[in-house]
């Protein structure tokens, strides 16, 4: 019998975190919450992932910092924040507010670092989760990304599950051989759930100047143009580790959100997206459900990883 | 507060070699777009190119709003293509506009394409029955003329012109313009590329006279959700840090900004 929309269970659990639909917004694209709430009201959305907080201030990259690519862009914006304590002080209180589920993003030069912001953000309160993000570069280990590293990768997950009680979602950088041994030596070392895919590196070349376009010569590609080496790596992972995965990497559209699902995702992350189309959130949730309606799918769960068989 | 809109398109024709007028209907966001503002459009249904492009707003008529834009790549040769009657994606008003709520002589100074948005601001400041002097430059009298020079003209509002080929007005630089007005009690209001802003903001710092210049930068997502378009600004003598061009800008106080 077919199932009226309101009727299709729309609830996803992502590693405790209980979202009213799989649809999510990705850090560093949806600023603080408050920049698209305007286009969807931040309740039609299962949750948002504001941007890296790290434990000092960082200015960020120099300019240029974008670059546009075919069916993509680069950034390279450097981990601009104003810092845990600011952030704390002058975005918490407007990001408690929002009615939904509110995930951190977290970063660091060191596992001091992560630590020290996973604790500070804990006993602030008022958010959902931690997502950390291991793509940005070790300042002790010569600059290598924490995340291309299963043993440092390990050490940083420990590192903020050690101190916070709040759900922790390990962000995997797609940068690397194999990435399910990253994911399997994260979730050993307590992530709840992780999130992939990050940034692909990559440059571009303004050919009339002679130079790199990007200031920091190399950035991170996203849009559609990542998005089948995402779904690969959502596919392989899901199958890999025991917790749920939050997919991501160039999903514009309800069918790009239902791929990553049927790949194994529990819930999805919609990141350049919301630049090209600040309604896709919203029509990508309006989407999935349109699509267990067809299909005769009674919930939404039951999408997951269902190409696998 | 910035929206999502289909805007009816009234009318897309060319002006100029490779630049284009686009008169669209949309009654909420004319009533919303102020001086400066501009709107993100989406020039493609599919993915290339993926990002929305910012064009300013020029003119604000009822329901109808104009820009006016040069064709320099895909995406604007996308939009020279927009036909009468179709449907165009914009996402706006956008940014930090013009602040008309200062006193003396207004002069708008504008350079190239940087003349479309001084359309609205003039339009502004007639209304308010503001003393306004215009000063267009540009590559030749078509270009100046298409790019908004005859918008200003049309208002009745002295108009100064600077060519570079002297089919118009001056044969030099508008910024010659500019330096012949002062020393004045005014304030500046400017548009055009870096290196013009960047000597008038110098002529208006020289002679004291407050100026506010609008910026350009490649963007992301347009509402301050990337950090992608940054200005370098510093309070004077003070620290360095950047505003983003879309949200805190497009339109800055000159003596922020730190000419790169
Ligand atoms: C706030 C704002 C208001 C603007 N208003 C107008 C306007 O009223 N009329 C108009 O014709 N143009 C305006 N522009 C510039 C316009 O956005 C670009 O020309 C356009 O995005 C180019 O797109 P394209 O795909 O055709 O060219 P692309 O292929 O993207 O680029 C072609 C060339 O233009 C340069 N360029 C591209 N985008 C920008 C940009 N955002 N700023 C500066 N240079 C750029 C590129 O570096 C390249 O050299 C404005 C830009 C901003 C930021
Ligand atoms: C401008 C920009 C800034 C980003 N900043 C962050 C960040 O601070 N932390 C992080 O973990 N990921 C960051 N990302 C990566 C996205 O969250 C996402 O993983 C990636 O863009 C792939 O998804 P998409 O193709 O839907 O954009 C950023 C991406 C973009 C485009
Ligand atoms: S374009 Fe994204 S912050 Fe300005």
């Amino acid at each position: 019998m077919s199932k009226t929309m309101s009727e299709i269970n729309l609830r996803v659990n992502l590693g405790g975190i209980e979202l009213s639909n799989p649809v999510t917004t990705c850090s560093g694209t949806y600023g603080f919450g408050a920049e698209y709430a305007a286009y969807v009201d931040p309740s039609e959305l299962g949750g948002i992932v504001v941007k890296g907080v790290t434990r000092e201030i960082r200015p960020g990259n120099p300019m240029p910092r974008l670059a546009e690519t075919p069916s993509g862009m680069l950034n390279s914006i450097g981990l601009q924040n104003p810092g845990i304590d600011a952030f704390i002080a002058d975005y918490l209180p407007q990001i408690r507010a929002l009615e939904t589920k509110v995930l951190v993003n977290i970063s660091g030069n060191n596992e001091e670092d992560y630590a020290f912001v996973a604790r500070r953000l804990s006993e602030a309160g008022g958010i959902a989760g931690i997502e950390v993000n291991i793509s940005c570069p070790n300042v002790k280990c010569g600059g290598i990304q924490f995340g291309t590293d299963p043993v440092m990768a390990a050490q940083v997950t420990r590192a903020v599950r050690d101190n916070t009680q709040l759900p922790v979602i390990v962000k995997l950088s797609p940068n690397v051989t194999d990435i399910t041994a990253v994911a399997r030596a994260v979730v050993e070392a307590g992530a709840d759930a992780v999130s992939l895919i990050n940034t692909l590196l990559g440059m571009a070349i303004d050919i009339q100047r002679v130079r790199p376009v990007l200031a920091n010569v190399m950035g991170g590609l996203s849009g559609p143009a990542i998005k089948p080496v995402a779904v690969r790596m959502v596919w392989q992972v899901a199958q890999a580790v025991p917790v749920p995965v939050l997919g991501m990497g160039g999903i514009l559209t309800a069918e790009d959100a239902i791929e990553f699902m049927l790949a194994g995702a529990t819930a999805v992350g919609l990141g350049t997206a919301n630049f090209v189309n600040p309604a896709a959130p919203r029509e990508v949730v309006q989407g999935i459900a349109a699509y267990c309606q067809a299909r005769g799918i009674d919930d939404v769960n039951k999408l997951i990883g269902a190409a696998w068989k | 507060m910035s929206k999502l809109f289909a805007a009816e398109v009234v009318s897309n024709t060319q002006v100029a070699p490779g630049v284009f007028k686009l008169v669209m209907c949309e009654a909420e966001l004319a009533r919303l777009a102020r001086p400066g503002q501009f709107l993100n459009i989406r020039v493609s249904a599919g993915t290339a190119p993926l990002l929305r492009r910012p064009i300013s707003v020029h003119w604000v008529e009822g329901d109808n709003l104009t820009i006016i834009f040069q064709v320099v790549g895909q995406g604007t040769q996308l939009l020279a293509q927009v036909q009468s009657g179709g449907r165009l994606d914009v996402q706006g008003p956008l940014g930090h506009g013009f602040n008309t709520q200062t006193s003396g002589q207004a002069i708008l100074v504008g350079g190239g394409m940087g003349l479309a948005p001084l359309g609205l601001l003039a339009q502004t400041l007639h209304r308010q029955g503001r003393t306004t002097l215009c000063l267009a430059g540009g590559r030749t009298a078509e270009l100046v003329q298409a790019s908004g020079g005859s918008s200003l003209a049309g208002l009745g509002l002295p108009v100064h012109y600077a060519t570079d080929d002297g089919s118009l007005g001056l044969n030099g630089l508008v910024t010659e313009l500019l330096l012949r007005e002062l020393p004045r009690e005014a304030v500046i209001y400017a548009c055009g590329p870096q290196p013009m802003l960047r000597e008038v903001a110098k002529l208006a710092q020289e002679h004291g006279i407050p100026c506010q210049v609008s910026l350009e930068e490649h963007m992301g997502c347009g509402v301050g959700a990337c950090l992608g378009c940054m200005c370098k600004t510093a309070m004077p003598q003070g620290k360095e840090y950047y505003q983003r061009v879309c949200t805190e800008g497009p339109v800055f106080d000159a003596a922020e900004v730190v000419w790169q």
